[in-house]
């Protein structure tokens, strides 16, 4: 193209314009609205609830983080199922994401529709995917055991399975419940990733014998990386204080065998009134988020892409 | 705090003593001048009721009437789903905005919890509303100190409903319903076909787990979540009493030996419980005077098909109950405490034989009880016949931490009815949570080792 | 639709083996097919269980298709829930906090995208905590915050709260997608005479069409998503969205589960009309414009 090779001639074009103080002024007027919009939103109330944390019954203190990683049973076991759940529900989501978004961007007919229908469930009001898996689920009126009884899984004098109902499998029933509430937002993304790969590398490689699956790997795959991260560290933020779903379908039992770092936080800040321990475990699971978080940037700045 | 207290409500009473017949009609005596002419006072009015059936229908006319009668007040509607009451109640004391009427699902403790609700001691007594309500309701808006904070809209024990059509059809002579544990089990084992999709008995395993507290009761003695020394103020722990033990292994074993009760029964919340009543999954079922109302709403072909006994006993003697209110009360930050209070009073007292008789829920007043649609009421009758002997329990009113305590038994109680811990085990475990709670306001009077 | 949307990722043989195509077409049909089943069954499950009458909806052995075909859910929560305003609601607040967001997150995603300069790590791991602070823990100081700008009960102190959350969220996807256009083009602009913003707005912007559609998406369904902002900053009907207002549904002694699920199958009839309303724009968007470097 045209304007590669102008670059050529006048390389890092950009990077040098940041000696000149007027330019110097160029990014923070392009990240100003946004930062601090954030700031004025947020600033406040993130430093009111760290404050809070050192709040305690004699003053100031750590009690509350001691609390929360030394005495509190809960709070380990919720960090556990925490984990779980957004790992499980991240690899779901992203490994549904990439297929559906490979299927989309190649031949098939009827594309739009399918397009739409596969946006479906994350076009639902927040506390539906929850009502209806918690409805499918259901022990007694629940439509899975219909179907695993019409096709045989159990015989006919069988009690049914009550999915939200044992500990062993309550966690994973609201995994599926996110995988499937989750995954449309990986095919957004990596969908427009895809359609951001330059044609013409396939065509080359195309030229050069590579089968699907090489073109697939050396050029899908890579090209993808970038989106991938994004993708993958915004779902597992999402999946990681998922409330909506755990809440309505288990409310984090039966047994705190399903309880997560949100159900937890929601409880003693709403149902305990204990503000500032709800804070404490917030904060320590910000603290959680910041280590991929931190990654994240730091590779970003490192690449030298900034 | 305590001797404070006493003296306060001494006060009190004399007070009301000598106010009671002086004041009739609105406003009421601590009014200011209500509302400027023509330019009506809005009242914030937060509520779960006017989203149930049938109670929402008849609130909401009551309201409309009490809009005529009182053109300087505008009632504004704050619905809020039943699940989520006790999150607006904290975002509204929190931020110092609380609606001028509040709904009390969670119970006093939490208003108390929460400081939402403001002191209508004085108010009640200078109306001399006092003793116009039955006494054991009117108890679940009175705080450890005496004050009253709220006033009761709806109340009742739990009681026995059974399908008379499931009994004749397992051979059950439906005039007999169980009384004792034994013959409770034994009809449910009766009633029980799982193939059919019909358990005898239905239990709360996920919500309202507090009905527990029924079978433990009556277990002896002890049987009891906690009980309070009012002398010294702390919390007796008995939730792994023997007596409470006997009782949830005798529950246990419904659901786990004699697999008399849904097999999904820890994902069993109140609503669930009902639809599989009406629908006729399960046949026999504990819960307030709202249930025959609820059952019929759910699924109208059963009217006439099911009855209501006394909560079954271990030995089949008069049942000794919790008694549970919905209390409402005015809000603590509210800027018409006048108006407020004399909307709180019309639907609560004023105008409650009136809802009690339409939507057939507990009623609370004295004056209910004359209303023939409630006193030649059936169902209504047992609920008030159980009454007689009803409690109140302290901690559901005074203790601001109930709920956490709750939390920690629900648990317990799932691993017991999942079979994942032995009932001792679970109960020991709640005692234990319960008493790292309560700190020095607690005490396990059985240690465990 | 314009021909260059066309299958980048597995492109056409080159010899013309016109069989072996059509396999590949069928088995990608075939597995489309599959895993759309697996994606609407609940969306089935969710309409039939919205057409039984609420009886039905707890029977044992569960029904596929209604016994009895009925509308009474539907009845009910039109003529008793004033289910058509919640939904305007949801609209207003998820179109504004989203037309809004991305704009912002385009404007800014480009600066970090394009820039290095001091703070940007700090800065960076500031939004990333904004978009990683427990929403939960916001609600109360902004409910106060609401109270005390006059801003409780009203549209724009929910988009605000919402703005917390579906701007940074917007932010790193623009941000990520700006990187991967190649610097050149915004450089030679540069070299051109243009400013940095004409930059933007000529060159890079119109390329990040696709993004900004996908953003769109991505934001205004994360805004109609939510649910405990919408509790706890709205109190009237006037406000309310339909998440509450399906929440409502599940009730103290009853829930009926076929008027639940009606509301969330009629919950999802604006959003899907807007997608086909905007379809043009977003199918570009998701689709079309593949950057040419």
């Amino acid at each position: 193209m045209l304007a590669s090779s102008r670059a050529e001639r006048l390389p890092r074009q950009v990077g040098a314009s940041r000696s000149r103080p007027v330019a110097r002024i160029h990014p923070f007027l392009f990240i100003a609205p946004s930062v601090l919009m954030l700031v004025v939103l947020l600033a406040l109330p993130i430093t009111q609830a760290l404050l809070r944390t050192f709040q305690t019954d004699a003053g100031w203190g750590v009690e509350n983080y001691v609390r929360a990683m030394r005495d509190d049973h809960l709070a380990r076991l919720a960090l556990r199922h925490t984990f779980t759940f957004a790992f499980f529900s991240v690899i779901g989501q992203y490994i549904i994401g990439f297929v559906v978004a490979l299927l989309l961007s190649g031949r098939l007919p009827l594309r739009p529709a399918f397009r739409v229908l596969f946006l479906l469930p994350w076009m639902f009001p927040a506390v539906v995917p929850g009502i209806t898996w918690r409805w499918i689920f259901d022990g007694l009126f629940g439509v899975f055991n219909e179907i695993l009884y019409r096709v045989g899984f159990y015989a006919e004098t069988d009690v049914p399975i009550a999915w939200l109902g044992q500990t062993s499998t309550a966690l994973a029933a609201t995994i599926v419940a996110n995988i499937w509430r989750g995954f449309p937002f990986m095919m957004v993304l990596l969908l427009a990733g895809l359609q951001s790969i330059n044609h013409e590398m396939y065509e080359a490689a195309s030229v050069d014998g590579a089968n699907a699956f090489r073109r697939f790997w050396d050029i899908t795959l890579p090209s993808m990386k970038g989106i991938s991260f994004v993708a993958i560290l915004l779902a597992w933020i999402g999946s990681f204080m998922n409330f909506a779903i755990v809440q309505v379908m288990t409310a984090g039992g039966p047994a705190n065998s399903s309880e997560v770092f949100a159900t937890l936080i929601y409880k003693n800040a709403f149902l305990y009134a204990d503000a500032s321990y709800a804070a404490t475990l917030g904060i320590i699971l910000l603290a959680l988020l910041m280590v991929p978080g931190g990654f994240y940037v730091r590779a970003t700045m490192r690449s030298g892409r900034g | 705090m305590t001797h404070q207290a006493i003296t306060r409500r001494t006060l009190l009473g004399a007070g009301a003593a000598a106010g009671i017949g002086a004041i009739t009609g609105r406003p009421s005596t601590l009014a200011a001048p209500a509302a400027i002419q023509g330019d009506p006072v809005t009242l914030r009015f937060m509520t779960h009721n006017t989203l149930e059936k049938p109670a929402g229908d008849i609130l909401k006319q009551m309201i409309t009437e009490f809009e005529e009668q009182n053109p300087d007040i505008k009632i504004q509607i704050e619905e809020v789903p039943n699940a989520d009451i006790l999150t607006k109640l904290t975002a509204y004391a929190e931020g110092n905005d609380l609606p001028d009427v509040i709904d009390g699902q969670f119970g006093l403790a939490s208003f108390i919890n929460l400081d939402a609700a403001l002191d209508i001691t004085d108010r009640v007594d200078a109306e001399g509303l006092r003793d116009s309500f039955i006494p054991v309701a009117l108890q679940a808006g009175i705080d450890g100190e005496g004050r009253i904070l709220g006033l009761p809209f709806y109340t009742g024990t739990d009681a026995l409903y059974y399908r008379l059509d499931h009994f004749e059809e397992a051979g059950l002579d439906p005039t007999q319903p169980p009384a004792t544990w034994d013959e409770l089990a034994e009809a449910a084992q009766a009633l029980t076909n799982p193939r059919a999709g019909r358990y005898g008995f239905g239990m709360y395993g996920k919500t309202h787990t507090l009905r527990c507290i029924h079978f433990m009761q009556n277990n002896g003695p002890d049987g009891e979540m906690l009980r309070l020394d009012r002398d010294t103020g702390i919390w007796t722990i008995l939730v792994n009493s023997p007596d409470s033990i006997g009782a949830i292994e005798y529950m246990v074993s419904l659901a786990r030996d004699l697999k008399v009760v849904p097999p999904n029964v820890v994902e069993m919340d109140y609503p669930a419980n009902v639809a599989a009543f009406s629908a006729g999954n399960i046949s026999m079922l504990t819960t307030g005077p709202w249930g025959a109302q609820t059952f019929i709403g759910t699924n109208p072909e059963i009217e006439g098909k099911f009855g209501v006994a006394l909560h079954p006993t271990p030995t089949g003697d008069t049942p000794v109950l919790r008694q549970g209110s919905l209390i409402y009360a005015v809000g603590r930050t509210t800027e018409h405490p006048d108006e407020a209070f004399r909307f709180l009073k019309w639907f609560t007292h004023d105008r409650q034989p009136y809802f009690a008789a339409n939507a057939k829920y507990g009623p609370t007043t004295l004056a209910a009880l004359e209303d023939p649609a409630i006193a030649e009421d059936p169902f209504l009758s047992v609920f008030l016949e159980q009454s007689q002997t009803a409690v109140v329990e302290p901690y559901e009113v005074e203790l601001g931490d109930w709920n956490k305590l709750k939390d920690q038994f629900d648990p317990e109680w799932q691993a017991a009815l999942i079979g994942s811990k032995d009932v001792p085990t679970a109960m020991n475990t709640a005692a234990t949570r319960f008493a790292e709670i309560l700190g020095e306001r607690g005490e396990l009077k059985y240690p465990v080792s | 639709m314009s021909t260059m949307v066309n299958a980048p990722v597995m492109p056409a043989p080159a010899g013309g083996a016109a069989r072996r195509e059509g396999f590949s077409t069928a088995l990608r049909v075939t597995i489309a097919l599959a895993l759309l089943i697996l994606t609407l069954f609940p969306l089935y499950w969710i309409i039939i269980s919205s057409l039984k009458t609420n009886l039905e909806t707890h029977t044992v052995p569960v029904t596929f298709v209604p016994a009895v075909w009925s509308l009474d859910a539907y009845r009910e929560i039109f003529e008793r829930r004033n289910f058509g305003h919640y939904m305007w609601n949801a609209m207003v607040v998820s179109l504004a906090t989203t037309l809004w967001g991305v704009a912002v997150a385009a404007w800014s995603g480009y600066g970090f995208a394009r820039y290095d300069f001091r703070f940007k790590g700090a800065l960076m791991a500031f939004v990333l905590i904004a978009q990683s602070f427990p929403r939960i823990l916001l609600v109360i100081p902004y409910f106060e915050m609401a109270n005390r700008f006059g801003l409780k009960d009203t549209y724009l102190g929910l988009i605000l709260a919402y703005s917390t959350f579906i701007q940074p969220l917007c932010l790193w996807i623009m941000k990520e997608y700006f990187e991967q256009i190649p610097r050149e083009l915004d450089e030679a602009a540069l070299v051109d005479g243009a400013s940095p913003y004409r930059a933007f707005w000529d060159i890079i912007l119109p390329l990040a069409r696709p993004v900004l559609g996908a953003t769109a998406i991505i934001g205004f369904l994360t805004a109609w998503n939510e649910y405990e902002f919408a509790l706890v900053l709205t109190s009237s009907e006037k406000v309310r969205t339909i998440s509450v207002a399906i929440a409502s549904l599940i009730g103290e002694f009853t829930t009926e589960w076929n008027q639940v699920m009606a509301a969330a199958a009629i919950g999802t009839v604006p959003v899907v009309i807007v997608f086909l309303f905007f379809q043009k724009q977003l199918m570009h968007g998701l689709t079309g414009g593949a950057v040419k470097g």
